[in-house]
């Protein structure tokens, strides 16, 4: 299941930066010998909190390369400002929860989003030990993306 | 005559989108106001009658569901044309949306996209 999940979570991020910002994923021929396995948290993060028939919630952490080339190719522009940066990165990340969270919903129930949160210098991800947790790496032509989702399906701390 | 648009989201960055969406449109003479959530929108409409409403559901303050709501009980404006364009997966509420006469656009979307739909909406009114 977790894998399922894992590939759903990817999948969904692939298509919000293709359709949004013009990015594709990397082939496997076109990875470097020793890509890149974590990408480092003391840049800027976005975080957006879920409830509802799931809880829990997203954090995206992009590589700067591609922090700037989002906000780039969102708003047509060769340098966006850090305020661009975040309010882009943001907005990422509030598609992409939006689109994942029915995959933790059970019945088609409803699941609401926290306005979407920018994290300088590392987020605490200690979470609760009864949240499940899963992380994917986005490679795509214009840097990597990070995404771990903290969750609990409805009822399932009952 | 121009066409007077309002968007309404809560993101600096999804309106600034919008714009840049409406503004490769080919639409002659076009207006744009914006409002950071639903009861900015409203106040503005009262000062700036516009020609069709963009917003996104889930906003501080006054979501997009509540302004749906006044908007289609005032006889004034009660027939607007509304283009939602949201990152709202839920088929009930979105099929909430759709019969209360507006126009989805789900999130991600293409440029491509949300300006047929916003050529669409526009021409109906004008037809």
């Amino acid at each position: 299941m977790s894998e399922n999940y894992k590939n759903k979570i990817h999948d969904i991020a692939v298509n919000t930066f293709e359709v949004t910002c013009y990015m594709f994923p990397l082939e496997e021929w076109e990875m470097e010998d020793d890509p890149i396995t974590e990408v480092p948290k003391d840049g800027i993060q976005s975080v957006v909190g879920f409830n509802g028939a799931a809880e829990g919630e997203m954090v995206i952490t992009p590589t700067q390369e591609l922090l700037t080339a989002i906000a780039a190719n969102m708003l047509g522009e060769d340098s966006p400002s850090d305020e661009q940066k975040s309010g882009a990165l943001g907005e990422i990340a509030n598609i992409i929860c939006g689109n994942l969270v029915p995959i933790f919903a059970s019945n088609d129930k409803i699941c609401y989003l926290d306005p979407p949160k920018i994290i300088e210098g590392g987020f605490d991800d200690a979470g609760s030990p009864k949240l499940h947790e899963e992380t994917v790496l986005v490679y795509l032509d214009e840097g990597t993306a990070e995404i771990t989702v903290h969750y609990s399906k409805e009822g399932e701390d009952d | 005559m121009s066409t007077q648009i309002l968007i309404v989201d809560d993101s600096a960055m999804m309106r600034k989108v919008i714009e840049k969406t409406i503004n490769i449109c080919d639409i002659d003479d076009v207006h744009i106001y914006e409002a950071g959530n639903g009861k900015e929108g409203l106040d503005m409409m009262k000062e700036h009658p516009v020609d069709l409403l963009i917003m996104d559901i889930s906003m501080p303050v006054m979501d997009g569901m509540e302004m749906l709501k006044v908007v289609r009980k005032n006889e004034s404006i009660e027939a607007l044309p509304i283009l939602i364009v949201s990152n709202e997966s839920n088929k009930r509420r979105i099929e909430e949306l759709i019969s209360q006469g507006t126009v989805f656009v789900h999130k991600p979307f293409t440029p491509e996209e949300l300006g047929d739909n916003i050529l669409e909406v526009i021409r109906e009114k004008l037809a």
